[in-house]
């Protein structure tokens, strides 16, 4: 497995792990508000700082197993796997963008409308990123 | 694909080359030979003509077109 592979399977299994326990909380609190005071905005920040943390670790890691390739540029079949990826997580995008003006319109208020604003940001980089691994394998 | 290559057999009678030190001389990863050899990833014309150049062949040797012939017209 190449070293921008290994990359992009780190960034797709800590957005997923990280950010979908954020969302889940999320919603969990949404359909049933046990602790109406969770401060999710400061959970978001932690999480944050958890998934950068874990991305410079892990992907120190990685580049030490293979120094070489690390520290060159993608090479032409990495940048068009970039690239082709980038359509799906396009329409994802786009269809989250949409969605979230529908939220802004429900008249919910400010954070649920963030909220639905970064899930689509979420889904579209986990396109993003799943779009890349399949290219990856198929053509591996 | 319509295109196919003869880099394995160019590999062997050059010393046995590895697929990384192909790699290394054209300026890609390992795992990008082995898609090209393997007839998934057809290279840009720059890779293309670097191959021919590490094996000091022309490109037709390197990379074979097997699809129908153009249009004269």
């Amino acid at each position: 497995m190449s070293f921008r592979e290994k990359s992009t399977w780190i960034t797709f299994v800590l957005l997923l792990i990280v950010f979908g326990y954020y969302f889940v909380s999320v919603a969990a609190q949404m359909m049933h508000p046990v602790h109406p005071h969770t401060n999710f905005f400061m959970l978001f920040l932690v999480l944050l700082v958890i998934i950068v943390v874990m991305e410079v670790v892990l992907h120190a890691i990685a580049a030490s197993r293979s120094p070489n390739e690390a520290r060159k540029p993608q090479d032409e079949r990495e940048a068009l796997i970039a690239l082709k990826a980038k359509r799906p997580a396009f329409y994802v995008l786009m269809t989250g963008a949409f969605l979230s003006v529908a939220v802004a319109h429900l008249g919910v208020g400010v954070w649920p409308l963030i909220n639905a604003m970064v899930f689509a940001i979420w889904l579209g980089e986990l396109t993003n990123r799943g779009a890349q691994l399949y290219y990856y394998r198929r053509e591996h | 694909m319509a295109i196919t290559n003869n880099i394995r057999r160019l590999r062997f009678e050059h010393g046995e080359m590895t697929q990384q030190a192909l790699a290394d001389r054209i300026g890609v990863t390992r795992q990008t030979v082995n898609a090209i050899e393997a007839n998934k990833y057809s290279p840009s014309l720059e890779t293309a003509f670097r191959i021919a150049a590490v094996f000091a062949v022309a490109l037709e040797e390197v990379f074979q077109h097997q699809g129908p012939a153009p249009d004269p017209k």
